[in-house]
């Protein structure tokens, strides 16, 4: 029997970190480009919410 | 060559086979250079084809990664900063605050996932560690920015915010280290660094929010926000984390339980707090210089540098003496939940760990170095922690 180790294989390691970081540097743009554009509209969908 | 026939461990008096390079009972390096110390300092515990004074940041705070995990964690660091910096040139200043911010943390969440560091229970690890350190590391950035506390600019930034931070970032991980499912000294060490990391990610985004307000906020140059979003992805969030790990390591201690506020926390809470108060005070002075914001910048990067440099070495030297301690207290007759059973194998180098083994005989990784399936598998418990042998 193999005994058991981590998870996640190395590989997959590497894509999940940069999948994550770049999606949430990508909210943050947008987040900016709406906020510097349209700021009500964060205030809209936080009462929406 | 006399060592080599020795039948017992001349540090702990345990039997050995001969062909051992290390004890698994108390981890002496039988081919050691300087026979009278133990501390074996050419040959890490966690990661023994590294001396204990290397700046390796994925040995250091990512203790229980092996093997080919240790260059993954390594690539995906490296990969995410690299982002973050590329995104600075490129003028893409939110972009870039956010990745810097996420870089570390999200490298350590994946990390506590992997090696199942919460123990199956990720609930009161993400929400101690991570979100509770990042949203106090926001709120107070955000007090701090608005209400001036000290005489100045240099005392409210360079010491004010430092102690806050290393105070406030420590509850989490505390709390987890006095739960007897998270009382090893490498549990509080790793929460320490998740929580240390999610501070700093919550005071960048805090610290640079204007960016986020308009275009006025992203108008300075490319090399300035290339150093400050170098500073935010890669050397404070390692200085919190580092000076956050080494206090919480000491709360823990050595053995089964924690061992509280006493002397081993103390001294590392002053390390801590040493390293945190010279590194913002560093950043804060050179951050006053009368000359080019991006040449002050750059020094502050510098300076960094060096301060993560010299807390990632403390931080491994403690971890590895720690280790080396109690498995000589165990090897002693003290109790530990490490042991290994029959079957047991080691998860650096994959050979078959001895009979009540705390170290691989033949690489020397200590047996608390290892994915915690691994740690379950090798002594042969259905959980590690729980408070018993």
């Amino acid at each position: 029997m193999t005994p058991p180790g981590p998870r996640i294989r190395p590989g997959l390691v590497i894509l999940i970190a940069v999948v994550v970081v770049v999606a949430l540097g990508a909210l943050g743009h947008l987040a900016g480009a709406v906020l510097d554009e349209e700021p009500e509209l964060i205030f809209a969908i936080l009462a929406h919410l | 060559m006399t060592s080599h026939l020795a039948q017992r461990c001349p540090r702990c008096a345990n039997g050995r086979p001969t062909s051992a390079r290390f004890c698994h009972r108390c981890g002496w390096d039988y081919l050691a250079l300087r026979p009278t110390t133990g501390d074996r300092m050419a040959s890490y515990v966690v990661c023994p084809a590294e001396r204990v004074r290397s700046v390796n940041v994925v040995t250091a705070l990512l203790p229980l990664s092996t093997g080919r995990g240790v260059h993954a964690y390594q690539c995906a660091l490296a990969l995410t900063v690299a982002i973050a910096v590329a995104a600075a040139v490129a003028g893409l200043v939110p972009f870039a605050v956010v990745t810097a911010a996420a870089a570390v943390p999200v490298v350590v969440t994946i990390y506590l996932y992997d090696v199942n560091e919460w123990d199956d229970e990720p609930l009161p690890v993400v929400l101690a560690c991570l979100v509770s350190s990042g949203l106090l590391g926001a709120a107070t950035s955000w007090v701090l920015g608005a209400e001036p506390i000290g005489s100045g600019e240099v005392v409210r930034l360079g010491v004010v915010a430092p102690l806050l931070a290393l105070a406030l970032s420590l509850i989490g991980p505390l709390w987890l280290a006095s739960r007897p499912r998270f009382d090893d000294m490498i549990d509080a060490l790793t929460f320490g660094t998740g929580a240390g990391a999610a501070y700093a990610a919550g005071e960048t985004v805090m610290t640079h929010r204007h960016v986020f307000d308009g275009p006025a906020g992203r108008r300075a140059n490319a090399e300035l926000w290339v150093t400050i979003v170098a500073n935010a992805a890669i050397v404070k969030p390692i200085v919190y984390a580092a000076a956050v790990a080494i206090a919480a390591a000491g709360f823990s201690g050595i053995g089964i339980g924690y061992e509280g506020f006493r002397r081993r926390f103390a001294a590392a809470a002053a390390m801590a707090i040493a390293g945190m108060v010279v590194y913002t005070l560093g950043v804060a002075v050179l951050g006053d210089l009368d000359v080019d914001r991006a040449a002050s910048s750059a020094l502050a990067l510098a300076w960094g540098l060096v301060v993560a440099a010299v807390l990632i070495v403390v931080l491994r030297t403690q971890l590895h003496l720690g280790i080396l301690e109690a498995g000589l207290l165990a090897a002693q007759g003290r109790p530990s939940r490490h042991e290994a059973v029959a079957g047991a194998s080691c998860g650096e180098c994959e050979m078959p760990l001895a009979p009540l083994a705390l170290f691989c005989s033949a690489c020397g990784t200590s047996a608390r170095a290892m994915a915690k399936s691994r740690q379950r598998h090798n002594t042969g418990r259905s959980t590690i922690a729980r408070g018993v042998r």
